[in-house]
């Protein structure tokens, strides 16, 4: 199964391109870009303006996946280290 | 969209896209950035450990069992050929030295033996 918005959680985030919607910081709000790296709770966007870090748990992002369909992700769901995602419970909806 | 019928068919099935996609991403970047394309592949490993799935054959040579960096051969890997004793591959690590050897004499054997069966069928 490929990636898609029901299993983009289990699924790798690195690659991606994403915007940042909305955020408790405001200056973070409009980032763009790709995502490069991620920790458990950080993700590393490389935009125009250099690689930018962001907090996973107060952020709303929406993904852009290769299939051409859009994604808005809270960022609560996705803390976690990328490896340890993949097993996270969490209930389908 | 495939029926899985546990959970555990469903987890290893997306480990293995992911480690597919990583150690595309890591040949991708290994010319901008070394460090993130070691990066990746060490979450390639992580994430193979995790679900309890094999890497990929065709990466496996691809990452250094000891140091876990991103190999490439001709910068980062050093491949010999090797026909004194047994003959076997030697592939290199350039970064930490370890020595990996991989014999060929019994692929040969096995690889003359289907040709010539397959030849006679």
């Amino acid at each position: 199964m490929k990636i898609s918005p029901r299993n983009i959680i289990f699924h790798e985030l690195i690659g991606l391109r994403v915007e940042i919607i909305d955020s408790s910081n405001k200056s973070q709000i409009g980032i763009s870009g790709r995502v490069i790296d991620e920790t458990a709770n950080m993700l590393v966007i490389e935009s125009d303006k250099g690689r930018k870090m962001v907090s996973k748990k107060d952020v709303v992002i929406v993904f852009y996946l290769p299939t051409g369909e859009k994604v808005k992700v809270e960022g609560k769901v996705i803390v976690g280290r990328p490896e340890e995602r993949l097993k996270k419970k969490f209930r389908r909806w | 969209m495939k029926n899985f019928v546990t959970k555990k068919d469903f987890i290893k099935d997306i480990a293995i896209q992911r480690i597919d996609i990583l150690f595309k991403m890591a040949e991708e970047v290994y010319r901008k950035d070394q460090r993130l394309a070691n990066r990746y592949v060490e979450l390639a490993y992580l994430i193979a450990l995790r679900a309890r799935v094999r890497i990929p054959k065709k990466y496996k040579y691809r990452i250094c069992k000891k140091c876990r960096t991103y190999l490439v051969p001709g910068k980062t890997l050093s491949v010999r050929l090797r026909s004194r004793r047994e003959p076997h591959i030697i592939m290199k690590c350039t970064t930490c030295g370890y020595i990996r050897r991989i014999p060929y004499k019994k692929v040969l054997k096995t690889l003359n033996k289907k040709t010539i069966s397959s030849g006679e069928s």
